[in-house]
Parts: C-alpha cells; structure tokens; sequence
C-alpha cells in the first residue's frame, strides 16, 4: 500500500455534530407549520381592517373629527378593531384545540411522531401552549403592528382632508389602549384555559366529530337539568365560565361616563377570584389526561 | 453478542381476541430478520410492542429498555417505517429536515440531504404533492440518517412498484446496514427481502412458529419435483407438504439428506415463500 492510499482511506468518524435537541421548541414549530391559521387568522382580519380603514378614508377621518368635539370614537374605534382580532384568535384557538389531538391519529402521522424521542408530554404540552400562549401572543402582536398602522393611515387621512393631526392624537391614549389590550388578552386566555383544555381532551378521545362531544354533553347537561329538577346550575356556570372573566377582571359601572377602559381594571380581584384558579387547576387536570390518553393513542 | 431485543411470553389481548398468545423472541445485534406471518398474525402487534407504542402483558427488553415505560429514550436509538402513508400531507421536505435536526441526537442532516440529492424530490414540496414513492424514499431518507441501532420496518414497500421497492432495500443494504445495526422487517412481499434477510421467523396466531438463520434454512428445506414411480416412495419420507405442478408431485422436505433427494428427482432450493406457503396450509394457518 503506497503512502497516498493510506492518506486516501477515511478517518475513523469523525467528531460528529452533536445536535442538542429542542424537542418543545420545535413541536411548536411544528404545531406552525401545520396550523397555519395560527398566523394567518389573525393576521388576515387586521389586514381586511385596514384596507377597509384606507377604502373608506374620508369617512373614518370625518369620525375622528366629530369625535374631537364630541364623544371620543377614535378609541371606540381601535377597541373595535382590536376586539375583532382578539375574537378570531380566539376562535382559531378553540378550532385548533378541537383538532390539536385528532388530525394526528386520523392522518396517520401519530405512528411517524411517535417513532421519535419525543415524549407525549412535550407533545401535548406544546399543543396545550398555543391556545394558551401562542395565540395570544400573536393576537397581541398584530393588534398593536394593526394600530400602528391604523395611526399611520388616519394621520394621513387628516393631512389630505387638510384636518388637525391633533384631533387624533390628542384623543387617543395610544399606549394604554395597548396596556387594555394585553391586560383583556391575558385576564381572557387565563379564565378561558380549562376550556381550551376541555376541547384539548376531546380532540384526544373523540374519533370523529369534536365539537359535537365538546358541545353536545354541556348543552345535554343544561337541557336535562332544567328538565328534571327545573334548576339551572348548569346553565350558571357555563355562563360564569364563559363571562365570568370579564366580570372578575373589570369592576364596570354602567351609569358612569364613558368607555370601558384600563381605569376600570381590577387586577388583585381577578387574581383573588377563586373561578380563575378552579379553572386553572381543570386546564392542569385536562392536559395531564390528554399526555396519559396520548400514550395509548394510535391511528384511527 | 448483546441481545437487541428479547421477548418472554409476550402476551397481548384486544378484548377477547389475543394478538398475542406468548411470544418468545431473541434477536442478536446486526442481524436482518424477517417477520413473516398472514394477516392478522400478530406482526404489526409485535411490532407496536418493541415500539413502545402498546402496552403489553410478559417481559419485553429492546436495547435493554422498556419500551412502555422508556419510549422517549428508546427512539434515540431506534427508527421506524410504517407503511408510506404516515409522513403528514403537509410536511414540507425541508421542514421535516428542520424538525429531525431540531429533536433528534443522533439525526445526521448532510446525509439525508445527500440522499435526497440522489432522487428528483423538490426540497420545498409538500409531501401531499410527492408520489407514494417519492414519500417513502423521503422516509427513508429521514431514517437512515439516522443513527440508530434498531430500524424496525413494518410493511415499508406496500404500495410501492417494483422499481422503489427494489431501490428501498438497495438503498437499505448499500447506504444503511454495517452489521452493527439490527433490522426488523415485516412484509407480505416475502421474495424481495429472502436475499437481504440474515435470519427469519414465522408468526401465527399470535405465536412464532419457526425461526431459522438463513443459511441453516438454505441447507435444511428442499423441494423436489418427484416423477410419479418415485412418488409413494418419496411419501414414506414425510414431506411437509405436497402440491400439483403440471401434474408432477413437487414435494418439499425438511431435513433430507441431499443424496436421497437427488435419488427421487430434480431438487431445488424452496424459496421463503415457498416454504411458508407450504407450513401455513399444513397448521391451518391460513384462516
């Protein structure tokens, strides 16, 4: 064997790369990639918002005028828009919840996830978190990028309708609107957490069909309760679950004057409320049974 | 040699019906052994089992661990093909790279990419837009880049034309297997994988009922095609079994010397199928 062959036979492994893993990470990654109406949803209805905002410009600008003298709709307004991506957020989380768990195993797929060092717990916990986290954090996002540019579009709108940049600026507390916004967002996602995880553990069970089984046994309960013992705790605490965030959050006097807004806030109440934390403690339950149901999930 | 994977009556029930019925299993490291069985046998089950995808009743090791209660550190080291349809529609193929890379240790990215390179997959589609064998060789270009010491194939090909099915265990053979690795392979397309097995088990009902290395095999079964004055003759010599071709007795044996083989008519090694065949109509198996 000549020296130049010896050079030729490759070294024994070399040092590989080792990858340190970041299974959570890209579970989400993955949740992402696959839910793409995550993103989008969202995203989607702030962008019909202001095209809607530069199509009818000169009416919008004519508001925030009026508004100068009277009543203050330009932070009616930005709540509006805000709230209608906060309520596709929400529903995306509840159409995702629903499916987070079934689209694996009615694809297939759960056979090729399960064949990798991923635990069922990193699996459903990265599940569990995109209602919880990862959708409000894009609700947040593009609401507070949407306001900017609401900003943008209505200052332009007055400078060609030849109207007082002041008119909007002077009426509109932009920062605490975004404080409003995030303190809604995150007293609402928190109250809303043992129903994203109710429809968490349906999606883990049901083989077809999830809203039907996240909806059907709640609305049955309500029907036979009133039917046979003509009482309505059932009904009650639906609706508590359902408003009672809001409620707890916001201490709202109707007679005052004006919008709902941060002065109302009552933060140490919503924390002191013994719903939010039931309803955190249901979310705990619900996902720990979603990672025990998981592991004996296949393919149906 | 360490045992990859070791079974002691192992036992699985679907209500009233057993998968299982006491599996005993000893599979050394670098072999290639073949699970063959009809449907319903148990292979699939047996599988699940290894994979820690199912709870099961007896006493399971693979690579030493518990597979129910030690999946997540058991897939380091062991990679898996269902059949091709598991790969989600909406994975993209550099997506998929991304997520191997991201969670698994011991995934290599350069060499599926240089796998990938050698077949006419777009880095960016979708796998809902790839062939069902364009998918598979995706899958298997994800799995041998892994690093594992167990890859367990369950039905890999099915579906798949000759050409892909070829160029699967080629690609298996050629870029995968060192004889460090084990594979487990179970398929119905028993005479595309009799040339890369190295040892192979029958499976029915629930039980194994025949495990033989390949070389023993080869030198233990003969099929000889008897004329019909050989044939009471070759009868008294207790052929498994006999079958009609073109109206000459072909008679297959287990264990006959070659020179009395020779004496009753033209013998010829019986291929895995063959002998399969002809052991499931002796035992009923075929339902």
């Amino acid at each position: 064997m000549t020296s130049a062959e010896t050079l030729a036979i490759p070294s024994v492994e070399t040092a590989k790369t080792v990858n340190a893993p970041r299974p959570f990470y890209w579970s989400i990654r993955r949740e992402l990639w696959e839910h793409r109406s995550i993103l989008f949803a969202p995203a989607t209805v702030a962008a019909a918002i202001i095209v809607v905002a530069i199509a009818r410009i000169n009416y919008f600008t004519l508001l925030i005028e009026n508004g100068y003298k009277g009543p203050n709709l330009a932070i009616l307004m930005f709540l509006v828009a805000a709230s209608l991506v906060i309520i596709t957020a929400t529903l995306t989380g509840i159409f995702y919840s629903l499916d987070a768990l079934l689209s694996e195993r009615r694809d297939r797929s759960v056979l090729f996830w399960k064949s990798l060092p991923v635990s069922d717990r990193t699996t459903v916990l990265s599940k569990a978190i995109i209602p919880m986290a990862v959708l409000p954090a894009v609700a947040f996002a593009v609401t507070l990028a949407m306001h900017i540019l609401l900003v943008l579009v209505l200052s332009v709108g007055l400078l060609i309708f030849r109207q007082p940049l002041s008119s909007l600026w002077s009426q509109l507390p932009f920062f605490q609107i975004q404080a409003f916004v995030l303190y809604v967002i995150v007293t609402c996602t928190l109250w809303f957490a043992p129903i994203y995880g109710w429809l968490l553990l349906v999606s883990s069970i049901s083989r077809r069909a999830a809203l039907v089984w996240a909806v059907v046994p709640l609305v049955a309960a309500v029907g036979l309760e009133r039917f046979a013992f003509r009482s309505e705790y059932v009904g009650r605490w639906l609706l508590y679950r359902l408003a009672g965030g809001v409620q707890a959050a916001f201490h709202y006097a109707t007679q005052q004057h004006g919008e709902i807004g941060l002065k109302d806030a009552t933060p140490v109440f919503y924390l002191a409320s013994p719903g939010l934390w039931m309803g955190l403690a249901a979310f705990a339950i619900f996902v720990f049974l979603c990672i025990r149901i998981r592991r004996f999930q296949g393919p149906i | 040699m360490t045992a990859c994977i070791e079974a002691q009556g192992l036992r699985k029930t679907y209500g009233s019906t057993a998968a299982l019925s006491g599996v005993d299993l000893h599979v050394d490291e670098g072999r290639i052994l073949g699970l063959i069985g009809p449907n319903g046998a148990g292979k699939s089950t047996t599988l699940d089992a290894i994979l820690g995808l199912i709870p099961y009743e007896g006493t399971l090791q693979v690579l030493g661990l518990n597979p129910w209660t030690q999946r997540e550190t058991l897939m380091q080291q062991v990679a898996f093909i269902a059949d091709v349809a598991v790969l989600p529609r909406w994975l993209r193929v550099n997506q998929a790279l991304d997520y191997m890379e991201g969670i698994h240790p011991r995934f290599d990215r350069a060499k599926a990419e240089a796998f990938l390179a050698k077949t006419s997959i777009p880095p960016k589609a979708r796998v809902k837009a790839l062939s069902k064998g364009m998918t598979a060789q995706l899958h298997l270009a994800l799995v041998m880049a892994i690093d594992a010491k167990l890859l367990v194939l369950d039905e890999p090909t099915l579906g798949l034309d000759i050409l892909y099915r070829r160029q699967f265990y080629d690609s298996l053979l050629n870029d995968y297997f060192d004889h460090r690795r084990t594979i487990l392979v179970t398929t119905h397309q028993v005479e595309e994988v009799q040339h890369i097995l190295t040892d192979v088990l029958f499976i029915q009902r629930g039980k194994i009922t025949f495990s033989s290395s390949m070389e023993a095999f080869e030198t233990r079964y003969a099929e000889v095609m008897v004329g019909p004055e050989n044939l009471n003759a070759a009868r008294t010599l207790k052929p498994v079994s006999e079958r009609q071709v073109f109206g000459r007795s072909v008679l297959l044996f287990d264990g006959l010397e070659p020179e009395k083989a020779a004496a009753l008519g033209e013998v010829r090694t019986p291929s895995l199928a063959d002998v399969f065949v002809a052991m499931m109509t002796l035992q009923g198996g075929i339902q």
